[in-house]
Formats: C-alpha cells, structure tokens, sequence
C-alpha cells in the first residue's frame, strides 16, 4: 500500500507541476519522443510504401476523368496567378509610395508526419524533424492549406505538434471579409471555434478566418479555415461561430514548420492601413 | 521476466497504435490499449509488479500523446487499484466476468475525466465530443479486447480459460 500511495503521490504531483499540457518541456517527453520517433519513423515508412504500391499501380481507376479536371484547374489556377502578378506588383509599387516595410519572407522548414495522438482525446501529431533541424517549442506548423498548430515539445530529432483543433489550443484569428476579430478555439473532433466576436459584428456562414498575428506565434493572413455556422443570442456580448478547418488532418503528410522564434512582444507591429 | 516483456508488449501497441491511425479513416474508432493492459496486469500480475506496470503505462500513454504528464498515470493506477480490490473479494475466471471488469473501469473514465479536468483547469472538448470519443473508444477496446488478452496469453504462457488463463492471487 505504501508502494501505492507513492506512486499515486508521483502522478498527483506530475499533474500539478504541469498546469499547461500546450507547451511541454524537460527530459522525459524529450526522451521519449527520441526513443519512439525511429520506431514510428520506420513504420510509417513501411505502410506509405505499400499505399504508394496501391495507389500507383493498383488503384487507377477514374485516373483519366481526374487528370481531365486537374488540367482544367490548372488552366483556371495560371490564368489567376496572372492577374495575382498584376496586382501584386502594383501592391509593391503603392506600399512604396506610402513608405510601408517590406514583409520578410519566414524561413519555412519542410517535415514529415510520422505518428499521431495515442489516444483519441487529445490531437497530436510527431514529426520528424528536431531540435537539430532548428526546430524550438511554440514554433509555428502550416501546410499548404492553412494553419496545423504549434511545436509543443522537442527532442534531437523528433517534435509534437498541438493541432488547432485541440482544445488546449487558442489562435487570435479575423474574419477576412469584415475583420471582425476573435479568438479560434479548438473543439477536439468537432473542429474549431471561433470566440470572443462582439454580437454586433457581421459574421456568416462560408466566410473565411484567418491568423491575424496578434498571438505572435502564427504569421499574419495564413487560413484557419471557414465559417459554417453562426450561433448570436440576444442575451449574450459575444456570438459563437462554428469553424471547418482548410487543413485536412487526416491526410496531412507533409508539413512545414516556420522556423522563427514566437515574439515574446504579444502586439506585432501592424500596417497603418489594418 | 514476465513483468519486463508484457512492459515491452506495451510500449510495442503505443508504437503500432500512435503510427497506425494515421492511415485510419477519422471516424474509425481507436481503442485505449493502456487501459486492456491496465485490465490485463491487474488480473495477472502480482500487486507491486502490476502496480508498478500500470504506473509505467499510465506514463508512457502521458508522454505519447498530448497529454498532461500524470492524467493517465493517475487514472492507469486508481483502475489497478479498483481491479484488485474487486479481485479480492470475487474470484474473475471466466471471460464475462473479466468483460465486467472491463465495462466498469471504462465507465469510470467519463466521470475521472470530468472531475480532473475541472481541479486541475485542463480544458474538453464539448460535452457531445466527450460522449462521442468515449463511447467510440469504449466500442473500439471491446473488439480489441479478445484478440490482445489472447495474444498476451499466448507470449506471456498463461494457461486456462476465456481471456485469461492464469490467475495469481497477490491482493492488496
């Protein structure tokens, strides 16, 4: 019993010493992760061959009416990234005028996704790139499609990110179309939310949210995702809006983390003009 | 010897599991492995051993995932604990007996993870997203059940009936 009782005093006390499960430090989930990660590592490895097999040689099947679309899309995508050049170079041209900094271009480091949460209550991902990769603790997670969360922990080789959708995960967001600002919660398997939006604001479904900087950890305009529902009640200051995350979790393969130290400085220094 | 191979067992499904549902459709559900090897020690392992495990278990489920160190731990150990006051009194043998075991330690998972989450602050998600994630979990470790105690039998060479071959009998 004695045994028993101080084992349970051990786990009381782990609980207590760690109040915030979004940012994890010390040797042990580091050691773990370290010792793990090869195995994970190894296994994903395995399986993506075999799905690469499958899916290259096996499964073809609607490949020819796919392609016809994808070079639609294309078609569509270069004649926009046309008129995306136009503008952008006369975005440069004005922000001269007006004397504006010029963005810097965040180093972004490439990673692949070797595991994920062992449980079904919270939402992880391991991936395979370290604290000898340049990889630190509250760094930025994106992918193509938008945001996917924040390096939690970090070993020599290996990392844990705390996805959005994680209800220990907050990212100060807007809403592009009426800047109304908030906060994005995550809500486990049901997504994310967006909090904290005055009642006054207009907000509705199919709008899209974005990172607006304000937490210094997530760069400034990256997606969160899509409005899909809008809860405003009379009685209450603040609406509740339903969010669909861009990224797709259960696909997600390839990652990039933005190798850039989260500013200690909460406010980042904004345009005149937002 | 026992005791070491059943704890390599155990990091072996955290491994398999945490790098298998990558490739699993989401609403798939996905059992707790902690808590079958939680369930497993408690009947077969004597106290200290199987205390011991539990505790390791509890830990590793901690540092494999997101969560906050101790809150499987703590919750790996009470299950042991319950598990083996109850095997003091009632002689488990047979299967049904040990499914009841089961049905119990997971139901007392929605109420752990409610009470901790409100003394220690720790955010979840909303209540249809907890009763979502543990009855699917719950649906998930029951198929799971019969194919891991086999398998753990058979490595482990306990001999008998139902999920469980051997009993030994180191109560608290």
């Amino acid at each position: 019993m004695t045994f028993f009782l101080a084992l349970l005093s051990l786990a009381l006390i782990m609980l207590q010493s760690k109040p915030d499960p979004g940012s994890r430090s010390g040797p042990l989930p580091a050691a773990v992760l370290e010792l793990f990660g090869p195995f994970q590592q190894g296994i994903e490895k395995g399986l993506r061959f075999f799905s690469g097999i499958w899916e290259r040689y096996v499964y073809l099947v609607d490949l020819a009416e796919e392609n016809r679309i994808l070079r639609e899309i294309v078609l569509e995508q270069k004649r926009e990234i046309n008129d995306l050049t136009e503008e952008r170079l006369e975005n440069r041209r004005l922000r001269a005028l007006l004397g504006f900094r010029p963005s810097l271009p965040k180093p972004l480091l490439p990673a692949q996704v070797v595991g994920k949460d062992l449980t079904g209550w919270f939402h992880t991902l391991t991936i395979d790139r370290g604290r000898q990769d340049g990889v630190e603790e509250g760094m930025a997670v994106l992918s193509v499609q938008g945001i996917v969360g924040q390096v939690m922990e970090t070993s020599g080789h290996f990392s844990r990110v705390l996805l959005i959708t994680d209800p220990n995960s907050a990212v100060a967001a807007l809403v592009q179309r009426t800047r109304a600002r908030g906060v994005v919660e995550g809500r486990g398997i049901g997504g994310c939310v967006l909090k904290y939006v005055h009642r006054s604001e207009e907000v509705a479904p199919g709008d899209r949210v974005l990172s607006s900087g304000l937490d210094g950890v997530y760069p400034r305009g990256t997606t969160l995702g899509t409005v899909s529902r809008v809860r405003r009640k009379e009685t209450e200051l603040f609406q509740e809006v339903d969010l669909h995350p861009s990224v797709d979790f259960n696909k997600l393969e390839e990652i990039l983390v933005v190798c850039e130290k989260p500013s200690q400085d909460t406010a980042p220094k904004e345009d005149p003009a937002s | 010897m026992n005791t070491l191979v059943f704890l390599l067992i155990g990091m072996t499904v955290a491994v398999l599991q945490s790098t298998l549902v990558l490739h699993i459709p989401p609403a798939f559900p996905v059992p707790d492995s902690t808590l079958l090897l939680v369930l497993f020690a408690s009947l077969s392992l004597p106290f200290g051993r199987g205390l011991a495990v539990a505790f390791l278990l509890g830990l590793l489920a901690d540092l494999h995932s997101g969560a906050p160190e101790g809150w499987n731990t703590l919750f790996a150990l009470s299950v042991f604990l319950i598990n083996r006051s109850i095997l003091a009194r009632i002689f488990v043998k047979r299967s049904r007996s040990t499914l009841g075991l089961f049905l119990l330690d997971f139901a007392l998972k929605l109420p752990y993870l409610v009470l901790l989450s409100g003394l220690f602050g720790f955010p979840l998600p909303p209540l249809n997203g907890v009763l979502y994630t543990w009855s699917v979990e719950g649906f998930a470790s029951l198929l799971l059940m019969p194919f891991l105690f086999r398998l753990l039998t058979e490595i482990l060479g306990f001999q008998g009936i139902g999920f469980l071959t051997r009993k030994s009998h180191n109560t608290p």
